[in-house]
This record gives structure tokens, C-alpha cells and sequence, in this order.
């Protein structure tokens, strides 16, 4: 339901494919930013696999005692992708009820995201994105920073639409700026393609 | 005027992120990792003020040492908030791939927590605080391995992402002048 945005550029086919997004989080976003809200109170993130549920969790509570050093992959990055190579989309749909959750540590939920833009795994680039486009909205704004810096990492156009919006709704002076950059870099590569 | 560089996660620093529990005034507690001391020590690096070629070349060496290529965010400040904190500056070389940019390194020493304190929020209020993104990054890496400026043996990135760095720098050897 998100593959076909930047097939199609006008605006009215965007909102068409957001609403399209019949997933919980893209109803609440369009009306109002309480994506992280809506996701408690939801049954639509079913967990079909409840070891990867509990990996996960338990990776995220031993996160919150680790510092994360801007220049040396994480213990808790490591965990991460290891988690999401072994279980593939059990292990994103899981991931996406912790980290788009309003208790979210936004420290760990940043270093989250920085694993899913730079992860190299096809088969779940689509639940990657989907996570990142969500984490633009999020009520955090360092978890917005981390969702635009990853989705600039993975470099792919499918992003725009979501950037553009995310822009338009930023409040922070600094984090547009930065997002505003994104969107340049995206531009850039779709025209490549 | 010499400049002092720190590497920070800039989203720490917003000076106008609508935080609901924090006041304008003040900087948010994960922002002092930032500022995370060693020894009672900070690294940072001394630039010249307005040597962009300098800067860039401090930028490329830092963003080497990492084991990935990725934006960095840095502050930059000028030395003068040092003394007016009273934080004494002592010349340490640095670590980074590229020789020239570790004998711009220095070490704030002696440093205490009101000493850190006054240091982070004089950075909130008057640094200039900066992000080179991850492409562009990439771009400086490759201009200095093509221009020998940096140690490969040194470089702590993956063997996959090196390699990929090293194809690149063909193409811009190959590039005709």
C-alpha cells in the first residue's frame, strides 16, 4: 500500500496512498500527531512470535545501560541487526510496537533507527521505511532526527512525501533545516534513477 | 581567533525544541554525554577561525575515525569561553587517521562538574552548531584517501565500506583535471 508514492507525483495521489495506509499509525498522523498514543491503544501490530517480542525487549532494557559513542557501533546496534537478520518481518513487527510506542527510552529509539537506515537486508527495506516514515512524526525530536538521518542513509526517493510533510509540520527551527537537507539529498537521487 | 571543536549529537542541542518539561533556558540532560569526560579530560580540537579548508580537513579526519560514514555534528566555539570558565587547554596529539589534524588536538583538563556545566551551556548558547551529512562525508573521506592525506592502516571502517571507498577514489584519480 506505500509502493506506488513516487511512481506518482501530485499531491492528491499522495494523500490517496497515505490514506491507503490503512495500518494505525498514517489515520491518526493525517488528523493529528499522535502516532505514538494511537499505537498503545491498538490491536493492529498483532505479535505473531512472542521470543522475538521478548529478545527484543530484552535487548532494548539492558540499552538503557549503555552509553552510545558516536564513534563505535553499539552492543545494543549489533543485538539489533542480529535480531532483524534471524527474524526477518516476526522481528520488525515486533520492533515497530516498541519503538513507535510513547514509553520508548528516545535515546534507544534514535540508536534503533540509526540500525534500520544503515542495515543492507532487502527483505525487510520495506518495514524499514515504513518504521523511519512513521518516526518522522514521532513527538520526540531527536527520534524525528534520527528517522530523517536514517532515511537519508537508505537514500531511497519512496521517502519524499513523508519528508516533505514531516517538513511542513516541524516546529523546531534546527530539525527542518536538517530535514529540508534530506529531502534535497532524495530529490538528487531520485532524479538519478 | 582559534576556534575549539567538540563532536556532539546536534538533536541534543536544539535551542528550540518545545520540550513540555523543559524550560528555554535550560539544556536537557542527555546532552552532557556529550561532554562525557575521561580522566576528568574532554578531547577537542583547536581550528582556526575562518580556515574553512582547515575545518573541512578536521571534519574529514574525525568522520575517518569512526567505524562508519555517517553525518557528524559538531560544536564550535570560541577558546575565550575557556578562560572565562577558567578550563585549562593542554596540547595532546590525536588519534585520527590524518597527522596534521592530531597536532590540532588538545585536552580540556582539571575539569570538574561545574566546570562541565558552564562549559555545555555556554556551547547551548553561543556555539555554532553544525552538521555535515552522511554523502558528504563520504565525499570528503574519499577526497583524502585520494590525496594520501589520511592513513588507511589507521581507518577503523569496515573492509566492505573501504573497499567501496577505494573504487571511488579511482574515479576521482581518473577524473581529468
Amino acid at each position: 500500500m506505500i509502493q506506488a508514492v513516487t511512481a506518482r507525483s501530485d499531491e492528491q495521489v499522495l494523500f490517496d496512498d497515505l490514506s491507503a495506509r490503512t495500518d494505525l499509525f498514517w489515520g491518526s498522523m493525517l488528523s493529528q500527531r499522535s502516532l505514538t498514543r494511537s499505537l498503545e491503544t491498538s490491536t493492529a501490530l498483532s505479535l505473531k512470535d512472542p521470543t522475538v517480542r521478548d529478545e527484543l525487549a530484552e535487548l532494548f532494557n539492558r540499552a538503557m545501560d549503555e552509553a552510545f559513542e558516536d564513534d563505535t557501533e553499539s552492543a545494543f546496534a549489533r543485538g539489533l541487526r542480529s535480531i532483524i537478520l534471524t527474524h526477518g518481518e516476526s522481528a520488525m513487527d515486533a520492533l515497530k510496537k516498541i519503538v513507535l510506542s510513547r514509553s520508548v527510552n528516545e535515546g534507544v529509539a534514535a540508536e534503533s533507527f540509526e540500525v534500520l537506515g544503515r542495515m543492507n537486508d532487502s527483505m525487510t527495506l520495506i518495514s524499514r521505511l515504513w518504521i523511519l516514515e512513521s518516526g518522522l512524526f514521532s513527538s520526540s525530536a531527536r527520534i524525528r532526527d534520527a528517522a530523517g538521518l536514517s532515511l537519508a542513509s537508505l537514500d531511497d526517493p519512496h521517502a519524499i512525501p513523508y519528508v516533505q510533510k514531516a517538513i511542513d509540520e516541524e516546529q523546531c527551527d534546527e530539525l527542518r533545516k536538517d530535514l529540508e537537507q534530506v529531502l534535497e539529498q532524495l530529490q538528487e537521487t531520485a532524479q538519478c534513477h | 581567533m582559534p576556534l575549539i571543536l567538540r563532536t556532539i549529537r546536534k538533536a541534543k542541542w536544539y535551542r528550540n525544541d518545545p520540550l513540555p518539561w523543559l524550560s528555554p533556558d535550560e539544556l536537557q540532560a542527555d546532552a552532557l554525554v556529550d561532554l562525557n569526560t575521561k580522566g576528568n579530560a574532554l578531547s577537542v580540537y583547536l581550528v582556526k577561525e575562518d580556515d574553512a579548508e582547515a575545518l573541512e580537513r578536521l571534519v574529514t579526519a574525525l568522520a575517518a575515525n569512526r567505524d562508519s560514514i555517517k553525518e557528524l555534528d559538531y560544536a564550535l566555539f570560541a577558546d575565550d569561553i575557556l578562560s572565562e570558565i577558567g578550563i585549562k587547554i593542554s596540547a595532546v596529539g590525536g588519534n585520527t587517521p590524518d597527522s596534521v589534524v592530531n597536532t590540532w588536538h588538545r585536552d580540556l583538563t582539571e575539569l570538574s562538574a561545574s566546570k562541565i556545566m558552564r562549559l555545555a551551556d555556554a556551547i547551548r548558547k553561543g556555539a555554532r552548531i553544525k552538521r555535515i551529512p552522511g554523502k558528504r562525508i563520504r565525499g570528503l573521506i574519499i577526497d583524502a584517501l585520494a590525496a594520501n592525506r589520511v592513513d588507511r592502516a589507521k581507518l577503523r571502517l569496515g573492509p566492505d565500506v573501504v573497499a567501496d571507498l577505494e573504487g571511488a577514489v579511482l574515479v576521482v584519480k581518473d577524473r581529468p583535471n
